[in-house]
């Protein structure tokens, strides 16, 4: 007669690792970080110029605007959701910034978090309340913050910015790029965001299961709300990197951005569907598409033959990373 | 003749033996009963005869030669065929169309034969004798129309053997007379039945034979009218079923949560009722009643019509489950997979979702203190896992129960509310959960409990309020359910 | 014994939230008849016709796809892959760049559903892939420039009519139909619908879910195939840039036209409504002189606007 009636349940998965892990979950971690590993290495044996410290500063320098845009695209994504509209409030986050130069640096600092934030806001409630998918919602809002930023420009460039703003997104603080600094604390903060506040337990519930997350009293539509304003306020931080970077502001900034956080937010192993993924993950999926770019630079590879092999190198990434549902 | 055998089926997942040298057979023709608690290695036996898993050690006959599966198709192609919990119907297809899925009728030109297509469905629908217009989407029909359809699909297939894995879980007493029809359509037509239940009254009801499981082991099969109920739990759990109730220490205190004239359209309608501290009020009704749809409202998950909801005298506006639990309420829902738990997310974080606040410092959680406390609760429940990291989804249908129970004595809740607390749970598991119940109640908190099995009603509330079709049909105190049976189905049946 | 029928509130509602598109079809053409004079001439309406063709051609494919619970992303880039072929094959003749076009497509889609089948990847990232890699060749092949395309006989196909209509949509009217007959008429489109329902329960039935998925994506490439055949007809030019964003502007005519991104139910007729909506809207928009960036600005609004109707039918 046994003590526990339940001591002979089937389990049908190896627990093999402290606290209860199993293989998938462990391979989850740290698959990821092998395969930006031996992209590291084979890097460095194709290029000599490769590990070279002004090298490693350019790199993590081209990944920062997209790199931040994919910090708030995670929580999107975590949630089972999409935001197709970053790159539009980076378009028009520059269109306003450069015309709105005479303001002076912090209020036009607060003035682009305010239209991320607006529509970032929007889409939050659009998906939460109107109940509207994510896809269909923010696709909506890409055309309306692309129209909006050409309506507002005309379709011209901007000229204006002042050299305050210039220094803030492309000048150099201890012999580092500013956009570098401010993509690793952004880092930073969304790791911890994620990993130990009770927001990022949301995150991960909702887009775990949805319903199941509400009858545990979670408030699911807040939830939501707050994954899109996130996402817009680091879109828009994005665009006032971009617009000091550029020193225009142009509706057309910013085309294609949501498929490269997509990308970074995926090859890091976030799942689409939700309810797993992590934030360090995205920053190794940044990194892997831009060492990827740089390598390609660096061994002379025409640009034209670029785009082709990022793809395929996205591709492969993924490929080697999928997980066995 | 034995249709199926199986000779020194064994079957090794890491850590446990979940199948043991099972042997027995299976007579053409017969309705054959598979009962066990989970974890005894029924599942597992049911997965080798469906083709989705492999056996370690021994062979399975099928009418008369070893057979080994490769895949699920492989059995469906051979003729067995087996009806699953979560059925295999595409929702958005007619019913037709999923019976005769990869088989549709042809015109010569190629093309599908819409017309011949919906009178082959009749047809078939008809050798089982239920008729039910085929063109409906199979997610318009109910569950028990679209287990009927799923067995249809099973009799185009031509199987020989029909295997239906814990069908009643989700039926009430009249679906159940229709499934019970349509089996014996089957069996007149020579189709072999395997049935597995929790339910021990069905077996009795229905089967010819029984094989009993318990720890991946054959305790024994015989004919139905050899044994008695008490003498089938026996053998299933090694234990006899008068140990099953706790003993009763709850004492009954103030009113904690009433309900005045809640009304939902159509579903629910002035219903009123009140559960105090330290009381355990039994729902009773048949399954459509509108038990679980009053519940929910209370929990503030449906939104209602009419009437208000008092907690501890003072009416509280519950428009959200998010109210609900700062009101002091939990709800352990019908469906705790789906429902109850997030599957593909650690225990702790589960167990601790309900009120993270208190693990909360300085805007951070303390892990460790989350640890701590939740690694409490899963001791005190007993909950059997690998690890507070491991993935809920990995746990056995009893833990997770427990894990969702769980979660709510974090929150402190005053008022629990249980959907079928024991649905799909085997009695080992079982007899935990009435005593987790019991302690719960002698601790103070008012327990309302909704159940479709008459004796768990009659084994654990105080006060039995039945409900029939959205209204209340009336109540019974535990004492006078039991004396006056009679009385009691009155109320249920109308 | 008989079993309780299924209510008739459940078929209506059921129609209604297929019908939607139609509705909003109907009623954006009385009011654009009230906002613009020119709207309901033949001529007007013909060159709406012609411009709708090749999202509307996209469409389908994309239809026949996101009912398997897919999606397909590289149809823009195939467009690009298709025109700038056809530029650099063009001393071969139209019939030979034609062929050319439509096999690369098919080729691409083949790709895209051997990386979702055998891969095992999530169409979404597997149709992000193709569609960086595909843009990218056309890039490598074009050199970045545009490649003027001379030849008389594509030049027809894009410019000239048969009965007063345009040879593109009546390419799109024919495709169509055929895709209409398709997913209604024989097994491999039911079996789309069925694996967007519930691929385990199609897999155990005997459907080969392998290649019925293989198979629609390649139809989806060929399809974008035909669409690039369309631009480089009726834009004479073949250039790496070609078709961008076309492949949201097909999502969004498939969402609006009733298909359900979660798959197992939708049609391409729904498909072509939510085409025609979209390009009545700009035709509107046109007609009374709204600039063209503003234009963008208001598809936006008034995609949520008819999703958000469309939502209130099906309740």
């Amino acid at each position: 007669m046994k003590e526990n009636v339940l001591a002979s349940e089937t389990q049908t998965e190896a627990p093999a690792f402290g606290r209860g892990r199993s293989w998938a979950q462990v391979m989850e971690r740290y698959g990821i970080l092998v395969v930006f590993m031996l992209l590291v290495v084979a890097s460095a044996l194709l290029s000599p110029v490769f590990l070279r410290p002004a090298n490693i500063l350019n790199v993590l320098r081209q990944i920062s605007i997209t790199g931040v845009i994919a910090l708030g695209m995670t929580f999107v994504i975590l949630t089972a959701g999409i935001d197709l509209s970053v790159g539009s409030v980076v378009a028009l986050v520059t269109v306003l910034a450069a015309s709105f130069q005479r303001l002076g640096l912090v209020p036009v600092l607060l003035l682009g978090l305010a239209v991320g934030s607006a529509m970032g806001l929007m889409n939050g409630v659009g998906i939460a309340m109107g109940r509207i998918s994510p896809l269909i919602m923010t696709l909506a809002m890409m055309y309306m913050g692309r129209g909006l930023a050409f309506m507002y420009s005309g379709g011209l460039p901007i000229y204006g910015i002042r050299p305050a703003f210039i220094q803030f997104g492309n000048g150099f603080t201890a012999g580092i790029p500013n956009s570098v600094l401010y993509f690793v604390a952004l880092l930073i903060l969304s790791i911890a965001v994620l990993r130990f506040t009770a927001f990022g337990r949301f995150v991960l519930a909702v887009g775990s299961n949805e319903e199941a997350a509400r009858l545990t009293g979670v408030r699911v539509s807040r939830v939501k709300v707050q994954v899109y304003l996130l996402s817009g306020i680091f879109s828009g931080f994005a665009g006032l990197i971009y617009a000091g970077q550029l020193g225009i502001g142009v509706a057309l900034a910013g085309l294609g951005y949501e498929l490269s956080a997509i990308a970074a937010v995926v090859i890091g192993g976030t799942s689409l569907f939700g309810g797993h993924g992590s934030v360090f993950g995205t920053f190794l999926g940044a990194a892997i598409v831009g060492v990827t770019n740089n390598l390609l630079n660096l061994m002379g590879i025409d640009p034209l033959v670029q785009d082709f092999m990022k793809g395929l190198i996205i591709l492969a990434a993924v490929l080697i990373n999928r997980r066995r549902t | 003749m034995a249709i199926l055998e199986l000779h020194g089926i064994t079957k090794r997942f890491p850590g446990v033996t979940a199948l043991q040298e099972i042997s027995f057979g299976i007579e053409e023709g017969e309705v054959h009963a598979l009962v066990g608690e989970n974890g005894a290695g029924k599942s597992t036996l049911v997965k080798i005869l469906a083709g989705a898993v492999r056996p370690d050690a021994g062979t399975v006959l099928y009418l008369g030669h070893p057979v080994a599966f490769r895949e699920p198709q492989d059995a469906i192609q051979q003729g067995i065929s087996t009806i699953h919990q979560e059925l295999h119907l595409a929702p958005h297809l007619s019913a037709a169309e999923n019976i005769f899925l990869g088989r549709y009728p042809l015109t010569r030109r190629g093309t599908i034969d819409w017309p011949q297509l919906y009178r082959d469905a009749q047809a078939v629908l008809g050798r089982l004798g239920v008729t039910l217009d085929v063109r409906h989407r199979v997610r318009d029909l109910s569950i028990a129309q679209r287990q009927v359809i799923e067995i249809a699909k099973a009799l185009v297939h031509e199987s020989r053997v029909l295997i239906l894995d814990e069908p009643s879980a989700v039926l009430g007493r009249h679906d159940l007379r229709l499934l019970f029809g349509v089996l014996a359509a089957l069996k007149a037509h020579g189709t072999t039945i395997v049935y597995i239940s929790h339910r021990l009254e069905e077996v009795f009801e229905i089967a010819d034979r029984v094989t009993v499981l318990r720890d991946g082991r054959r305790v024994g099969t015989r004919p139905v009218q050899e044994l008695t109920v008490v003498g089938l739990a026996q053998m299933m759990t090694g234990r006899s079923l008068e140990e099953l109730w706790p003993v009763r220490q709850h004492q009954v205190g103030e009113v904690a949560l009433e309900i005045r004239g809640l009304s939902r359209g159509q579903v629910f309608r002035d219903v009123s009722l009140h559960v105090r501290s330290g009381e355990i009020v039994g729902l009773a009704g048949k399954v459509g009643s509108g038990r679980t749809e009053v519940v929910r409202a209370i929990f503030g998950a449906d939104a209602v019509d009419a009437g208000e909801i008092l907690v501890f005298g003072r009416a509280a506006a519950i428009r959200s489950p998010w109210a609900a639990v700062r009101y002091g309420i939990g709800l352990v829902p019908e469906d705790r997979k789906i429902q109850g738990l997030l599957q593909n997310r650690p225990l702790v974080e589960n167990i601790s979702l309900t009120n993270l606040g208190r693990f909360i410092g300085a805007g951070f959680l303390r892990l460790g203190q989350e640890a701590r406390a939740v690694l409490a609760l899963v001791r005190a429940l007993n909950i059997r896992a690998a690890g507070l990291a491991q993935l809920v989804k990995y746990l056995s249908g009893g833990n997770q129960q427990k894990a969702v129970l769980a979660k709510w004595l974090n929150s402190d809740c005053r008022i629990l509310i249980f959907d079928e607390p024991t649905r799909g749970i085997d009695v080992g598991a079982k007899v935990e959960i009435y005593a987790l119940i019991e302690r719960l109640a002698a601790e103070g908190r008012a327990i309302l409990m909704i159940s479709s099995e008459i004796t768990e009603i009659l084994g654990m509330a105080d006060r039995i309020i039945v409900m029939r079709t959205g209204r209340i049909a009336g109540t019974l105190t535990r004492r006078e359910a039991t004396e006056n049976r009679s009385a009691f189905d009155a109320l249920l049946e109308g | 014994m008989a079993l309780i029928a299924v209510g008739p509130i459940a078929h209506a509602r059921s129609f209604l939230f297929r019908a939607g598109a139609f509705v909003a079809l109907a009623l954006l053409f009385v009011v654009a008849s009230l906002v613009s004079p020119t709207f309901a001439t033949p001529t007007n309406l013909l060159n709406v016709l012609r411009q709708m063709a090749i999202t509307g051609v996209i469409g389908i494919g994309m239809t026949m796809v996101i009912l398997t619970g897919g999606i397909d992303l590289s149809v823009g880039s195939i467009v690009a892959l298709v025109s700038v072929l056809v530029a650099g094959f063009q001393g071969h003749g139209t019939v030979v760049v034609v062929f050319l076009g439509l096999l690369s497509a098919t080729v691409v889609g083949a790709i895209n559903g051997a990386g979702v089948v055998i891969g095992r990847l999530q169409p979404f990232i597997m149709t992000l892939g193709m569609m960086t890699v595909t843009r990218g060749l056309a890039f490598m092949y074009s050199g970045g420039k545009p490649m003027e395309i001379l030849l008389p006989g594509l030049d027809a196909v894009g410019s000239r009519a048969i009965l007063s209509i345009p040879i593109p949509g009546l390419v799109f009217a024919v495709l169509l139909a055929l895709g209409g007959w398709l997913l209604t008429a024989v097994p491999f489109g039911r079996y789309l619908y069925a694996i967007g329902s519930h691929e385990e329960a199609a897999r155990l039935s005997g459907v080969n879910v392998g290649m019925q998925l293989f198979a629609v994506y390649a139809l989806c490439g060929l399809l974008s195939g035909v669409a690039g055949v369309l631009f480089a007809a009726q834009q004479s030019v073949g250039m790496a840039l070609a078709g961008t964003g076309y492949e949201l502007n097909a999502i969004a005519a498939v969402v609006l036209g009733g298909t359900s991104l979660f798959g197992g139910e939708g049609s391409v007729w729904g498909t072509a409504a939510g085409a025609a909506i979209i390009a009545i809207l700009g035709n509107i928009m046109n007609l009374s002189g709204i600039n063209p960036f503003t234009q963008d600005f208001l598809k936006g609004i008034i995609i949520v606007f008819a999703v958000v109707l469309q939502r209130s039918f099906s309740r």
